[in-house]
């Protein structure tokens, strides 16, 4: 042999070593390389369980994401189109009707898992109620277990939809002039925070009973103190934007107080530097929220309007770390790099 | 205070090397053999060569250092104790912090042979911090390249058979591009 074969040392990375180093690769991306390496190496990545959750990805636009943490732009190549609200709930994107399929059709997608997930359009429950074209009031939407998905629209409303069902379950709302802003699937039920904070619980289960009981009964888990404050506090809340987090165990929300001048946040990410985060935790046994001053086992929370998700974070890269809320601001024409973060502790 | 413990080890290719115990019980495989009085005569590290076992010892012998210049800055009355060497060499004061920051980054650009060497032996040594460093610089080297270039890097062979290729190509064929 006359050219120089070099030693083939890292082919034999001994597996427990290998799959430490998979571990500090938080891109997907580079996860689905590194098993295609070779053998040796995709065996360390068989045997590597649970591995930590990969950062998220940022939609920027249509069909552009961005991986984090290494910036790398990627395109969804499937000619499909997205629906304006973002959408994307762990890693389920809504897409409007195939060409092929019937009008009133749609289907989530999962281009990680491949997994596919055919929903009627909800315009017809909807509408029955509010008047409006379902799609365009939607504010979130939610993939719980066993497929049954969960959805807010603007107004107030929170619908259930089971794959293969006839129509979409509407639940009763009586919300007094609040709204909901969020849901999360938390513990085998739906949860919806509304504007005042109130939470609310909606039996998510595979049974018949599940279905009866999430019409007739929802329970109001939270009930909000609502305080007598000065005016522009008052403001100030209304403007707030609240998320539900499912942390490990429990049920988390955060509040962004923009304490700017409203509307301003148009004018740049200056606003940024003027926006409050406030962490709460439920406590269940006495319905209030509780105002946390650290997140547990290095927890990084990212909100974004469509998805928010609480990782644990290993520490591992210097650009996202623990106890740290990441938010996304999507409005319009803002620049994706406006990704704030705030220290959580020093709040 | 009284000149500090050293003990000897033997490397796989019978070099001996005197450190002090504090660097030599960074390893935690070499703390548990002093623990269990087997020092007599030098540690024998039949799994490491000289050529590594010094490199791993500049890295212990420094981490050591700034962790006793820690421990005396505060006031310590641990002088002469090893005790948690390993772990509160996190902890080290911040110019210290800097100074090892910036050796750590240095100590592992080395090419991949050597960072290889570095590895086995960091995690057969039990030293956390080293197997932390050189486990990163691999993800760090991984990050962003494809597997052709991964396997460039790192001098390996495609060994898959075409019907696993097939397979990984299929499961890499993101529906993103």
């Amino acid at each position: 042999m006359t050219t120089m074969q070099p030693l083939p040392l890292w082919m034999d990375l001994p597996v427990e070593l290998a799959g430490l180093i998979l571990c500090r690769l938080l891109s997907p991306t580079d996860r689905l390389r590194f098993i295609a390496v070779c053998r040796q190496w995709r065996l360390a990545a068989k045997q590597q369980h649970p591995l930590p959750s990969a950062l998220p990805w940022l939609r920027l636009n249509y069909d552009t994401f961005q991986s984090l943490p290494d910036g790398q732009l990627r395109h969804y190549c499937m000619s499909l189109g997205f629906f304006s609200p973002v959408c994307i709930s762990d890693g389920w994107l809504l897409c409007p009707r195939s060409s092929s399929g019937p009008d009133d059709e749609l289907f989530m997608t999962n281009p990680f898992s491949k997994d596919t997930i055919k929903l009627l359009v909800p315009d017809n429950c909807v509408s029955s109620l509010g008047g409006f074209r379902a799609m365009s009031q939607l504010h979130k939407m939610i993939v719980c277990q066993g497929d049954l998905i969960a959805a807010i629209f603007f107004g107030g409303y929170v619908c259930f939809y089971r794959p293969g069902a006839p129509s979409w379950q509407v639940c009763p709302h009586d919300l007094r002039g609040e709204w909901y802003e969020d849901i999360a699937f938390h513990h085998g039920k739906v949860y919806a925070l509304t504007t005042k904070e109130d939470l609310f619980a909606f039996e998510a289960g595979d049974s018949e009973a599940a279905e009866v009981s999430r019409a007739s009964h929802v329970e109001h888990t939270i009930r909000a103190v609502h305080q007598l404050q000065p005016p522009t506090a008052n403001l100030e809340k209304l403007l707030a934007k609240r998320y539900l987090f499912t942390s490990s165990a429990k049920l988390l929300m955060v509040e962004l107080i923009d304490h700017g001048v409203p509307f301003q946040r148009i004018l740049g990410p200056r606003i940024i530097e003027k926006i409050e985060v406030k962490v709460f935790e439920e406590e269940l046994t006495t319905g209030q929220w509780v105002q946390l001053k650290k997140l547990d086992d290095g927890q990084a929370l990212f909100v974004s309007r469509g998805c928010s998700k609480a990782i644990p974070l290993s520490g591992h890269d210097p650009g996202f770390q623990g106890n740290r809320v990441y938010f996304m601001v999507l409005f319009l024409w803002i620049d994706y790099r406006t990704i704030g973060s705030g220290d959580f502790s020093s709040t | 205070m009284a000149s500090p413990a050293m003990v000897t080890l033997i490397s796989s290719d019978d070099a001996r090397f005197e450190v002090t115990e504090a660097a030599a019980t960074m390893s935690q495989t070499i703390r548990h053999m002093i623990e269990d009085g087997c020092t007599d005569g030098g540690i024998p590290l039949p799994n490491v060569p000289a050529r590594t076992l010094a490199k791993v010892l500049e890295y212990c012998n420094k981490h050591a250092a700034a962790t006793a210049a820690e421990s005396s800055a505060a006031g310590g009355a641990a002088a002469g104790s090893d005790s948690g060497s390993s772990s509160s060499a996190d902890s080290a004061g911040k110019d210290d912090g800097v100074d090892l920051a910036s050796f750590d980054k240095a100590f592992v650009e080395v090419d991949t042979d050597t960072l290889y060497d570095l590895l086995l032996a960091a995690n057969y040594l039990d030293v956390k911090t080293l197997l932390d460093l050189c486990c990163q610089k691999v993800a760090d080297m991984i990050r962003g390249k494809t597997p052709e270039q991964i396997r460039q890097t790192f001098g390996i062979k495609n060994d898959f058979s075409p019907e696993e290729e097939e397979k990984i190509r299929k499961e890499n064929q993101w529906a993103f591009e």
